[in-house]
């Protein structure tokens, strides 16, 4: 297959009549890993959820979205037959994203046996296998887990085993990692990559932390304002941005401040 | 009130209840008959041009009686919600800044007074004193008293934890500068919520107590002292009993209306 | 040498996590298991750690909001706090004056145009316009909001703010600005900070001296230049090499 993996071009999203994406354009290819910066209001998630089809309510969306080849504007069933099966999600609240009722094995099975047509057997075994990649020392006692009795960092590896489940070729991950402690964070991010590279499937990671996209991720793209501003080669970019917004967003970072206000020991 | 508080609902149930208050406040104005001015001639008559909603056994006017009856049966209905909330409130907000083993004990009473029937006890209580509609507001405002009381302290114990509760104790603010400032005004629109939805059912309680013959006493046109007076003759005369209800069923609706009206309104969330 | 600022010596804290029907505690959690450390004025003290450290806990016995079980805490000034969530700081019907002027009514200030011209000087030193004072936080951004419980803090002329995570909330450029801010006032004013946070960036911008904590017990600190460079426990190393940074 020649092209990307994920081309948006042109992508516009108006809620209510008030655009929040305004022409946003990116390619994941396969296996990148591609990060998408900006800060609140920047349409970043939005962006991650259109692709999934999960916009909210009364969204209308222009543009396009590419998916090997296949558009998906306009053909919300074919978002949906790629949803958990070619592209997997993971959530960014550990605590709320699992159902609370009940154990991990259903929240892991039940989408592996409805989506992918699995054997009870099969979904089992798969889910097992997922959570020892996923670094999970024991998955089958975290499998008769219910949610409550997991850390917030198991939670966070049982959503990415989720999303990895079926072998997806592409994962939108929408900030995986701010609920979490930065030794905790450290490692899931880490887990992403190695998943990522193991399983040849492409993430596109969406954060606010630029440090993440140094860390991991090969592409970049900058957005603000429902716009990408600047992408290209996330060390590349980081180290030295051509866009003032993207230069300011790395000035404003506190390892960066060395040359602002620094007083002395009293 | 800001414009983003006027809705629809709100306005529905401001002009029902601007309606049952004019006719309150005007009836001496509005009324066409003396509300107690007997006319053996005219007993029983079916509404006609002269008598809009007809007469009652002793010939009296019904509109009429309708319109003073407006005054005793809203003014039970706001003491009623004013006794529960007020003691509901105190009780709920003290219990809550208090913590410990006086709220547990004051939560306890509170949870066996709800659990006893509300309407028997009533009952009981205006037996008891004597049935008036005063015994019967202080009957049925105690009563209430426990649900204000678990609403308030639900919403103190989550305020307090509240970071600019927090920022005020740092600063030394004593329990009682924290309710004055912080948690009253925050409780404030819940509370005024529940009691615009709670008028409609103290009205509702206050009739049906006086339809028992607990409340108001003849020849006063309390709503549900009328309603209570036509059981006799509600087979054969049906406007007697019907218009009455009516009364009782139309504020009650207004006050409803109300209550969500400015449940949306007061939310802080909802618009800008 | 001088009396410190704050001295704060063995702490222990404990939180009572289930009770008997007899309401004899069941299970006791350690949330600060013998904590001291100083902060000397016109010093930034930065107290690092993950969830579960105890350093909220220790933020929160300095300005007297948790009754210590055990150890010493010595104040030789006002302090007072600044918490993380800019939505839930400030109280949403309070005009913002009220907010800033808060301490010095509760500190027995009767005269409103007194506390309104205090709260305008407040908001001034905190880089917001004085005709904001009339508003109410729903019409503020994060930032904004951010700077009123600064403003506040420093209102009531304390010399030692305890900062809990205070931009963690924030996007990294409203971050920048609100930590300028800070630096700035220090500057200007010699108050104290004691800056509790998980990011080791922040940490390493603002404070001269770091203090890491752990499960309720301070394991390392130093001056923080020599603590970033030269780590002696390997949880103070985990941490460092854990923060995401450019360039790194």
């Amino acid at each position: 297959m020649s092209g990307p993996l994920l081309q948006l071009s042109g992508l516009r999203l108006a809620i209510e009549g008030r655009e929040i994406l305004r022409g946003v354009s990116l390619d994941v290819g396969a296996g990148e890993i591609v990060g998408v910066v900006g800060e609140s209001g920047s349409g970043k998630s939005l962006t991650a959820l259109s692709i999934l089809d999960l916009a909210p309510p009364g969204a209308s969306l222009a543009g396009s979205i590419r998916f090997e080849g296949r558009e998906l504007v306009g053909d919300p069933g074919a978002a949906r037959r790629l949803r958990g099966v070619a592209i997997g999600y993971v959530p960014q609240e550990p605590m709320t994203s699992l159902n609370p009722t009940l154990r991990i094995a259903q929240q892991l099975t039940w989408p592996a046996r409805l989506v992918g047509g699995l054997s009870r057997r099969d979904a089992h075994d798969r889910a097992a296998e997922t959570l020892r990649r996923m670094q999970i020392d024991d998955p089958e006692r975290v499998m008769r887990a219910y949610p409550f009795e997991l850390s917030g960092g198991q939670r966070q590896r049982v959503l990415i085993a989720q999303a990895f489940l079926l072998q997806p070729k592409l994962v939108i991950a929408d900030e995986p990692t701010t609920a979490l402690d930065v030794t905790v964070q450290a490692e899931v991010l880490a887990l992403l990559q190695a998943a990522a590279r193991d399983e040849g499937a492409a993430v596109l990671l969406i954060t606010h932390n630029m440090g993440v996209v140094w860390r991991v991720c090969d592409q970049v793209c900058v957005m603000r304002l429902g716009e990408v501003v600047e992408r290209g080669p996330a060390r590349a970019t980081l180290a030295a941005p051509a866009h003032p917004y993207t230069r300011g967003l790395c000035d404003a970072l506190p390892e960066r401040a060395a040359h602002r206000s620094r007083i002395l020991a009293p | 009130m800001s414009p983003r508080g006027l809705n629809p609902t709100l306005v529905a149930g401001l002009a029902i209840l601007g309606v049952v208050i004019g006719a309150a406040l005007f009836a001496g104005l509005l009324a066409p008959y003396d509300p107690n001015a007997i006319a053996p001639a005219q007993i029983l008559q079916p509404p006609s041009l002269r008598h809009v909603a007809g007469t009652d056994e002793l010939g009296r006017d019904m509109f009429s009686r309708i319109l003073y009856g407006a005054r005793p049966s809203l003014l039970v209905a706001v003491a009623i919600v004013a006794i529960a909330a007020t003691g509901g409130v105190i009780i709920g907000c003290a219990s809550g800044l208090a913590g410990g083993l006086a709220d547990t004990l004051v939560m306890r009473l509170v949870e066996i007074v709800m659990a006893l029937p509300g309407l028997v006890i009533a009952l009981a209580l205006a037996a008891a004193l004597g049935p008036s509609l005063v015994n019967l507001a202080l009957a049925l405002g105690v009563l209430g008293i426990p649900f204000y009381a678990r609403v308030a302290r639900a919403q103190t114990l989550s305020l307090r934890e509240r970071a600019f509760v927090r920022a005020a104790r740092a600063m030394g603010a004593s329990r009682w500068f924290i309710l004055r400032r912080h948690i009253v005004p925050n409780l404030a629109p819940t509370i005024v919520v529940f009691m615009s939805l709670g008028l409609s059912g103290a009205l509702l309680g206050a009739s049906a107590l006086s339809f028992i013959g607990l409340g108001a006493q003849p020849p006063m046109a309390e709503w549900g002292a009328l309603v209570n007076a036509s059981r006799s003759y509600i087979l054969d005369d049906w406007w007697y009993a019907l218009f009455p209800g009516a009364a009782v069923a139309l504020t009650s609706f207004g006050f409803t209306l109300l209550g969500d009206g400015l449940r949306d309104a007061l939310d802080p969330k909802a618009g800008r | 040498m001088t009396e410190p600022l704050l001295a704060v010596e063995g702490l222990r804290v404990a939180f009572v996590l289930g009770r008997d029907p007899l309401g004899r505690p069941r299970r006791t959690l350690q949330a600060l298991k013998g904590v001291s450390l100083s902060v000397a004025a016109g010093e930034c003290v930065g107290v690092i750690g993950e969830s579960g450290s105890g350093k909220s806990t220790l933020g929160a016995c300095i300005v007297g909001l948790q009754r210590p079980d055990a150890g010493e805490i010595r104040l030789n000034a006002p302090a007072q706090i600044v918490f993380q969530d800019p939505n839930e700081s400030l109280d949403p019907h309070l005009p913002l004056w009220e907010t800033v002027a808060e301490g010095l009514e509760i500190g027995g200030l009767r005269s409103r145009q007194a506390r309104r011209a205090a709260a305008a000087e407040g908001l001034a030193a905190v880089g917001l316009a004085a005709d904001l004072m009339d508003r109410r936080p729903h019409a503020l951004s994060g930032g904004q909001r951010q700077r009123v419980a600064i403003a506040r803090a420093l209102a009531t002329g304390a010399r030692l703010i305890v900062l809990d995570e205070p931009t963690s909330a924030l996007d990294t450029s409203v971050q920048a600005q609100v930590l300028d801010l800070l630096l700035g006032i220090q500057q200007r004013t010699g108050v104290a900070y004691l800056l509790i946070t998980h990011d080791m960036a922040v940490a390493a911008h603002m404070c001269h001296r770091l203090v890491v904590m752990k499960a309720g017990a301070v394991i390392e600190t130093g001056e923080t230049e020599a603590l970033l460079a030269n780590p002696q426990t390997d949880y103070a190393r985990s941490l460092i090499a854990a923060t995401p940074r450019l360039g790194e």
